[in-house]
C-alpha cells in the first residue's frame, strides 16, 4: 500500500496504538456512544421539519 | 380514498404505516410488493459474513399489515396508468408473485399512488457478473446467505493453507450503494481474524470511486485535530491500518469463474484472479410501463431512461460543475398530481459524485445514493402530504425532503462484535452539497462529523433493533425517528 508520488514515497497515515486501543476502551466508548447519540438527535431533528411555507 | 403503495421496502413500508396511522379507516391503504418477507437491508451485510441468520433480518408482512388494516398484495405491478380508460379512473396493473396463483393480474384503481420499487438489481451490466454467474452479493437476504455459505468455504480452504484472493467491491462503472461494499469488506476482514486465517488471505477492495471515502457522495470533508481533512484520509487509513489493497476509479468489464477483467480511470485494461468475489450490481427502475387514456406509450415521460420515475426535479442535461442543489426534488410529486415517486425510485437529477470516464470512453459515475434514513424521511413526507391532501383538501404538496437540505446519519460496520467490533458513524449536511451555502466543502463543518470505534457498533445494533420493531409496528413504533 505504498504510493509513489513524483519520486517521493507516500503512505497514507496510520492511527498510533493509543488510537486504536481508544476505539476499544469500553468507558470511553461509552461517553462516546452518548456523545455520537446526541450528534446523530440533532442530524435527525434537524431533517424532520419538512413542512413546506405555504404558497 | 385508496393509496396504494407500489414496494414494502424501507420508503414504502415507512409511508404506508403513517399514511394508515393518519387516515381514518374509511380510506384505503394498499401494499403491493412482490416479496412475501420484508427484509432490513443494511444487516445483510452481517449475514453475508455469517455473523446472523436471515430469520433476524427479515419478518413476514402479511401479519403486520392485517393488525394494521393495511391490505397486502404479493404482487409486482406492471403497468401504470395514470389517466384510467373507459372502464375506470387511474389504475396500476398488478401480477401474483404468490404461491399458487402466480402470474394472475389484478387491476388495482388508485386516488393515490406511490412508487417505492425500489432497484432491479442490473447484474446483466456487466458479463458474469451475479450469483447466477461467477460473483456474489449481499443485495438480498437470499444472496447474503448464499455468501456466506461460500466464505464458509473458502475459510475452510485458508484453514488448510491454502492462500486466498478475496475480492469485495462493485461490479460496474456506474453501480451505487459503496458504503455497502465498505461494509462488507471490513466484516470479511474482521471475520477472517476471528478465524484466525487472515494472515493467509490477500483482501481486495475494487471500486467505481475515484477514491476512498467518495461513497457515491463526492466524499465528506471532516474537522480532526485542529484541520478540514478529506474522509479519503480516512478512508484510505482504515485500509492500510487493516492490510486491505484497493483498486478505485474501476469499471468491471466482465466476470469469468476465478478472474474479473476491469478498466481503471487512467485507461489501463487489467485482471486480477480471486477464489471468492462479492461484487454489488448497479441499480436500474424496475420494469414498470405506463399508458394514456387511448392507450398510448408514456413509459419516456413519466420514467428516465435508467426506469427511475421522474419527479419534481431539474431534469435539464448540465456539465457537473452547473448542477445546483435547488436541482434536487423536494415534494418527489411527479407530473401527475397523485403519483409520486420516493426511496431509490425516483429518478436523481444528476450524479453527486463527479461522473468521470476513461480515456477509452468507458463511463466511471458512482450514481448517487439514496437509501437508508433518507428514503425513510421521504416516504414520511410524501404519506404526510398525501394525508394533506385527502383530509384538508390541500392542492399541493405540503412536505418536502430535498436531499440538499436534508442531513443523513450513516453508521457503517467495519467488524460486528460488542466487545471488540468497530463501526464508523457518521453525520452529514446536507446529503447533496450545497456549494452556495457552504462554498468551502459543500457541507456544514459542524454537522458533518465521522469517527471510528465501538460505540459505532452498539448504535447500528440499536438501529438494527430499533428498526425492525418499529418496521412491525409493535407498541409506540411511531415514537422512533426515521
Amino acid at each position: 500500500m505504498i504510493a509513489r508520488s513524483q519520486n517521493l514515497v507516500v503512505r497514507p497515515m496510520k492511527p498510533t496504538r493509543p488510537t486504536v486501543f481508544m476505539r476499544v476502551l469500553w468507558p470511553w466508548q461509552l461517553l462516546r456512544f452518548v456523545a455520537i447519540n446526541l450528534r446523530m438527535t440533532a442530524m435527525i431533528l434537524k431533517s424532520h421539519h419538512t413542512r413546506l411555507p405555504r404558497a | 380514498m385508496r393509496v396504494v403503495i407500489l414496494g414494502a421496502g424501507v420508503s414504502g413500508h415507512t409511508a404506508a404505516l403513517l399514511l394508515r396511522r393518519k387516515l381514518p379507516a374509511s380510506h384505503e391503504v394498499v401494499v403491493v410488493s412482490p416479496n412475501r418477507l420484508w427484509n432490513w437491508i443494511p444487516s445483510n451485510i452481517w449475514v453475508g459474513v455469517g455473523a446472523m441468520r436471515p430469520e433476524q433480518v427479515t419478518f413476514e408482512l402479511k401479519p403486520v399489515y392485517d393488525r394494521m388494516r393495511i391490505r397486502f398484495l404479493q404482487a409486482k405491478g406492471t403497468e401504470i396508468h395514470p389517466e384510467g380508460d373507459a372502464e375506470s379512473g387511474p389504475f396500476v396493473l398488478v401480477e401474483s408473485t404468490a404461491e399458487g396463483n402466480a402470474g394472475q393480474t389484478e387491476r388495482l384503481t388508485y386516488d393515490y399512488l406511490i412508487n417505492a420499487t425500489g432497484p432491479r438489481l442490473d447484474f446483466g451490466a456487466t458479463p458474469g457478473l451475479g450469483p447466477e454467474n461467477n460473483s456474489l452479493s449481499v443485495c438480498s437476504y437470499q444472496h447474503a446467505a448464499a455468501t456466506s455459505r461460500q466464505l464458509d468455504a473458502a475459510i475452510e480452504r485458508l484453514k488448510r493453507g491454502e492462500r486466498q484472493t478475496l475480492l469485495v467491491g462493485m461490479g460496474h462503472g456506474t453501480c451505487t450503494c459503496q458504503g455497502a461494499a465498505f461494509e462488507y469488506l471490513f466484516n470479511l476482514d474482521f471475520a477472517l481474524r476471528r478465524q484466525g486465517v487472515r494472515h493467509l488471505a490477500r483482501l481486495v477492495f475494487l471500486t467505481n470511486e475515484a477514491g476512498l471515502g467518495d461513497f457515491g457522495v463526492g466524499g465528506m470533508f471532516l474537522k480532526a485535530g485542529g484541520y478540514v481533512i478529506p474522509s479519503q484520509t480516512f478512508a484510505e487509513s482504515l485500509f492500510e491500518e487493516r492490510g486491505i489493497e484497493w483498486i478505485t476509479g474501476a469499471h468491471v468489464h466482465r466476470v469469468d469463474p476465478g478472474r474479473v477483467e476491469y478498466e481503471t480511470l487512467d485507461g489501463n485494461r487489467d485482471e486480477l484472479a480471486f477464489d471468492f468475489a462479492m461484487l454489488l450490481p448497479p441499480f436500474k427502475g424496475v420494469l414498470l410501463k405506463a399508458f394514456s387514456h387511448d392507450g398510448s406509450d408514456l413509459t419516456g415521460e413519466l420514467f428516465a431512461p435508467s426506469g427511475f420515475m421522474k419527479v419534481d426535479a431539474d431534469y435539464t442535461a448540465k456539465n457537473f460543475d452547473e448542477w445546483e442543489a435547488s436541482d434536487w426534488p423536494e415534494t418527489y410529486q411527479t407530473r401527475y398530481p397523485n403519483i409520486f415517486a420516493i426511496g431509490i425510485a425516483f429518478a436523481p437529477p444528476h450524479a453527486i459524485s463527479r461522473p468521470r470516464k476513461t480515456p477509452n470512453g468507458t463511463p466511471v459515475a458512482p450514481a448517487p445514493p439514496r437509501t437508508g434514513m433518507p428514503s425513510a424521511i421521504m416516504g414520511r413526507t410524501v404519506a404526510q402530504s398525501i394525508a394533506d391532501m385527502i383530509l384538508r383538501g390541500a392542492e399541493r404538496p405540503t412536505h418536502g425532503a430535498s436531499m440538499a437540505k436534508l442531513g443523513a446519519a450513516c453508521v457503517a460496520s467495519t467488524g460486528m462484535s460488542p466487545i471488540n467490533g468497530t463501526a464508523a458513524s457518521l453525520t452529514m449536511f446536507p446529503i447533496v452539497p450545497d456549494h452556495r451555502t457552504y462554498p468551502e466543502t459543500g457541507r456544514s463543518l459542524i454537522y458533518t462529523t465521522g469517527e471510528l470505534g465501538l460505540a459505532g457498533h452498539w448504535i447500528k445494533h440499536l438501529l438494527h433493533v430499533a428498526f425492525l420493531y418499529k418496521a412491525k409496528a409493535l407498541p409506540f413504533w411511531w415514537m422512533i425517528p426515521e
